[in-house]
């Protein structure tokens, strides 16, 4: 939302009580970084209070009333933040990182510490981590809880794809694709076991399993050599439809659709680039 | 958010300001001591000018007022350097609350640099400035909280590091000397 000098006008007066709040009213007078810090943090609250349930900003028509905007987005904050939090506990219950440092440390320590340390007040816009752990579809343009709770989704989507498989065979097949110990693998966890899930589905083979042959490859290398760009990416996206809907998580086709033109693009380069053959993914053996 | 903004909204007299300015006036002349209007203004447009040097934004009726209600009294203020000295003092307290990182509050500082500015730099603002206030700020930044403790009184025992007129030692020699 973009504000005019004169909506910065307005909320100043937000501003002003917060500072007070701020400062214990102790302080008549606050730095331009600590002036701007709290109108970013009106504005982020009144952004609240301007979405919808689906999380879109949606136009309000009336006039502003600032003070009402910021006192339901308050409330719609703390909301959102119980409810994530109260999503964040259920996770850990069964949470099982598969023994990669930088999964555990940003979902258990990271996410934990944010919680904790989260300023909902002050600083509700600052979400406080570098989120280490790559998800298949973030969003940098989300800051503050809305940030966390993006993430934590994105988290527990692909969790259920992973729940397909057995833990070993999906250490395996991290341990298999990385130069280094697995348990220092970087990468997304779910992004190897769904490449393989579509390029099995590629093939018409079952997809009960991770483990790719020489054969499955040499099918893979041979579809490819008979499809165009654009054919990949509709059977991609058809295949994937599949996988969600199987999950039951068709709704979240979205959070999953970008990593089809990554895959597809992967897939393609690698055919055209690499010896007519996409073997550099998939590894026929596990250690 | 640009610093234009925060330049203006910073530099927006409240009409309560100026009243409040002129009711402790009226209550400085039991010193001897009154702003003229033209003082008043100037005195408020160099505040704005503290303001916008150190990047501050008042949230309410500015400091003025207290600032004048705390040094009235002070035995180096004369109605010849009183208004200067008040330019001065405001300059310093702004550049000070920035210096201690906000980590004391206005009135902290206020009883600190008063009983500085009369017990130990008789009135001279640059070694209040260059000294007593350069150190104490310093020592904020290192974590010094006693402060709290005392609202900024009685800074100095902790502080200073001259050796300085001990009123004590002067009787008991005196004593010595002549009973």
């Amino acid at each position: 939302m973009n504000y005019t000098q004169e909506d910065l006008l307005h909320l100043m007066g937000i501003v002003k009580k917060l500072a007070k709040k701020y400062t214990s009213n102790d302080s008549s007078s606050i730095t331009y970084t600590t002036t701007k810090m709290l109108m970013e943090a009106v504005q982020y609250t009144i952004s609240l209070s301007l979405m919808n349930d689906d999380m879109n900003v949606r136009v309000y028509n009336e006039a502003f009333d600032y003070e009402k905007l910021y006192t339901i987005g308050q409330s719609k904050l703390q909301e959102l933040l119980a409810d994530t939090l109260e999503q964040y506990q259920q996770f850990l219950e069964s949470f099982d990182d598969f023994g990669i440092c930088n999964y555990r440390q940003t979902v258990v320590d990271g996410l934990s510490a944010f919680f904790l340390h989260y300023n909902f007040q002050y600083r509700p816009h600052d979400h406080l981590l570098t989120l280490d752990y790559p998800i298949l579809h973030d969003d940098i343009d989300l800051n503050g809880i809305l940030r966390i709770k993006h993430y934590l989704h994105g988290i527990l989507l692909e969790n259920k794809v992973l729940t397909l498989y057995p833990r070993e065979d999906i250490i395996q097949r991290i341990a298999s694709s990385t130069p280094t110990r697995y348990t220092y693998f970087m990468d997304n966890i779910c992004y190897p076991v769904l490449l393989n899930i579509l390029s099995s589905l590629l093939i018409q083979k079952p997809i009960d399993t991770l483990q790719m042959t020489s054969k499955d490859i040499d099918q893979l290398d041979l579809y490819l050599a008979t499809c165009t760009y654009d054919q990949l990416i509709d059977q991609l996206t058809l295949h994937l439809s599949e996988v969600l809907n199987a999950l039951d998580i068709t709704k979240s086709f979205n959070y999953f659709k970008p990593v089809i033109g990554d895959f597809a693009i992967r897939l393609m380069h690698s055919y055209n680039h690499s010896n007519s053959s996409v073997d550099i993914f998939f590894p026929t053996h596990f250690s | 958010m640009d610093n234009d903004l925060l330049v203006i909204l910073s530099s927006t007299l409240s009409k309560n300001e100026r009243n409040k300015i002129e009711i402790v006036n009226q209550k400085t002349l039991a010193f001897g001591l009154q702003l003229s209007q033209n003082e008043i203004s100037e005195l408020i447009l160099a505040r704005n000018a503290s303001l916008k040097k150190y990047q501050r934004v008042e949230l309410n009726d500015g400091i003025l007022d207290k600032l004048i209600y705390t040094f009235c009294d002070s035995p180096y203020i004369d109605s010849n350097n009183y208004a200067m000295t008040l330019y001065e003092l405001e300059d310093l307290f702004y550049a000070f609350k920035n210096e201690c990182n906000d980590q004391i509050s206005d009135d902290e500082l206020f009883t600190f640099m008063r009983e500085q500015f009369d017990e130990i730099c008789y009135g001279d603002i640059n070694y209040l400035r260059d000294t007593c206030l350069t150190r104490f700020s310093e020592a904020i930044r290192k974590g010094y909280k006693d402060f709290i403790k005392n609202q900024g009184e009685n800074e100095d025992a902790n502080l200073s590091q001259e050796t300085r007129w001990d009123p004590d030692l002067y009787q008991s020699i005196l004593k010595d000397l002549f009973w």
